[in-house]
């Protein structure tokens, strides 16, 4: 059953159209991932989900409810930004708790819920300090129990790990999978690392200059792709089919 | 190399000495006993901080001053905080053209902006010495307000903003919640160095005083012109005092750097 679906949509800047009928749709509970070069708007198409942009055409739902006009703040989305975005005025326990406590949750409530979400990402202990005490590892994965502790009905990922070293981007992605599929929460997630998508990914949808090239299993993608297969990607491939 | 080094330490002592000599000068001579201005001084004295507030055109002047500044201040940054907020946040047309008028007057020299405002606004429309004080004030202001408050908006990073909004918040909420926390201490330095600026005015001041309303340094240079006694130099010491108090507390909020900067 497809829970997340894109209609038609487009999505111009000034008069220059970066989505143009823009067809997606994602099973739930599933983590796809968009993948594609530089520029191709792969950040353009989870703005448009978490609507920080408007779609000029077309029709975006979830569950079956449209959320095309749906205003950002209404639409209880997790985002996991590049940067963490992380409030910096706010303690890492106060950051987390900040989506519960507007929602109006009891205090008691948001006190359990913040500290299961802290257990999820291994930050017991950190409560009390400030994001710019934080190792990046560790910014990440406040952003995340952010994210995650008001239940999102989806949860978006830009390049969550584009800031970190390569040894913690492969602990990391572990953990976001490894949470994701815990909750069972339906995920977009975008990257232009090919690795990272491919390893963490039930379906991987390939996007150049606006348009999916390809979506698909990344076994399947492996085995048949449609596109160019470029040198690196054909390293990850002979890697992935040996094993 | 040392050589070079040794010119360019008696430069910034020269520098140094003639920034800093008058003041010491004038601290020194407020303590003079007598009632002419000497340096040195004749002996030590506080009877002229005595007589500062015994000159009533001071007290009231002060008053005047004090009230004009706080309430100016008030007027330019509600008009101050959004612009620099919409200028730093937001791309739209026009908003180059925008921040010119905001800093203009900063650029203009003071007795044009003053005798221009005085023809064409408050004769013009008749406005009554008090408000007309106000708002010279607050247009002086208000490009501190809005440089001050913008350098510290380009620190913060907006994907924060938008992160509020994801998780909920409106953008009212977001804006009291999130933004204002982040800025505040841009925004007091923003506050006093307005301050600064508006209590040490004299040429806007000069047109918008009137009968009977004058400012505080206004009033110190109608002193000097009739009096030679070292009352001025006991006032100027108690400014300098105070205005060392709020660049410690700029100092500390934002850093200095702000004046080096442009
Ligand atoms: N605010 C904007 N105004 C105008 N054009 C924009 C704006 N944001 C993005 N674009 C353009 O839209 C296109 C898609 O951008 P997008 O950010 O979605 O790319 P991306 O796939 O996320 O790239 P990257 O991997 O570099 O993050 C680009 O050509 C970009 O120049
Ligand atoms: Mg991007």
């Amino acid at each position: 059953m497809a829970m997340l679906t894109l209609e038609n949509i487009a999505v111009s800047y000034d008069q220059q159209f970066i989505l143009k009928d823009f067809n997606l749709s994602v099973e739930k509970g599933s983590l796809i991932s968009l993948l594609g070069p530089s520029g191709c708007g792969k950040t353009t198409t989870l703005r448009l989900i978490a609507g920080f942009l408007e779609a000029k055409e077309g029709k975006f739902a979830l569950n079956g409810k449209d959320y095309t006009r749906v205003p950002v703040n209404k639409r209880n989305f997790g985002f996991v930004f590049q940067s963490y975005a992380l409030f910096p005025h706010l303690s890492v326990y106060d950051n987390v708790a900040f989506g519960l406590r507007l929602r109006k949750v009891n205090k008691s409530d948001v006190d359990r819920r913040v500290r299961r979400m802290l257990d999820i990402v291994n930050l017991n202990g950190f409560e009390q300090r400030y994001p710019k005490e934080l190792s990046g590892g560790q910014r990440q994965r406040v952003a995340i129990a952010r994210a995650l502790v008001i239940e999102p009905d989806l949860l978006l990922f830009d390049e969550p790990l584009s800031n970190l070293d390569a040894n913690l981007r492969v602990n990391m992605r572990v953990e976001i999978r490894r949470i994701q599929q815990e909750l069972g929460i339906t995920t977009v997630y975008v990257s232009h690392d090919q690795e990272e998508c491919f390893s963490i990914s039930d379906q991987v949808a390939i996007m150049n200059k606006g348009i999916i090239e390809q979506l698909d299993k990344p076994s399947t993608i492996f085995k048949f792709p449609k596109i160019r297969i470029r040198g690196a990607f054909h390293r990850l491939q002979q890697f992935y089919l040996l094993r | 190399m040392r050589q070079k080094n040794r010119g360019l330490g008696l430069f910034t002592f020269f520098i140094y000495l003639f920034l800093l000599g008058p003041l010491v000068i004038i601290a020194f001579a407020s303590f003079e006993p007598g009632s002419a201005m000497k340096f040195p001084p004749q002996g030590f004295s506080l009877k002229w901080y005595q007589n500062i507030f015994e000159v009533s055109m001071f007290k009231t002047s002060f008053i005047t001053s004090i009230l004009v500044s706080l309430i100016g201040n008030l007027l330019a940054l509600l008009l101050g905080l959004p612009a620099a907020y919409a200028l730093s946040r937001f791309q739209f047309r026009g908003k180059e053209a925008l921040n010119a008028i905001f800093i203009s007057p900063v650029l203009i020299p003071g007795i044009v902006l003053g005798f221009t405002m005085l023809k064409y606004v408050i004769i013009t429309y008749n406005i009554p010495v008090y408000s007309a004080l106000l708002i010279g004030h607050a247009v002086i202001m208000l490009p501190f307000i809005i440089r001050v408050i913008a350098s510290s908006l380009s620190n913060f990073d907006f994907a924060v903003e938008e992160a509020s909004l994801s998780l909920g918040a409106g953008r009212l909420k977001t804006f009291f919640t999130v933004v204002l926390p982040n800025i505040k201490s841009g925004i007091i330095a923003a506050v006093l160095i307005a301050f600064l600026e508006s209590f040490n005015n004299v040429d806007i001041s000069v047109f918008m005083t009137g009968p009977g309303i004058s400012t505080f340094p206004i009033q110190m240079l109608l002193y000097v012109e009739n009096n030679f006694d070292p009352t001025i130099a006991a006032i100027s010491v108690l400014l300098m005092l105070f205005t060392a108090v709020l660049m410690f507390i700029i100092e500390r909020l934002m850093g200095l750097s702000y004046f080096t900067k442009r």
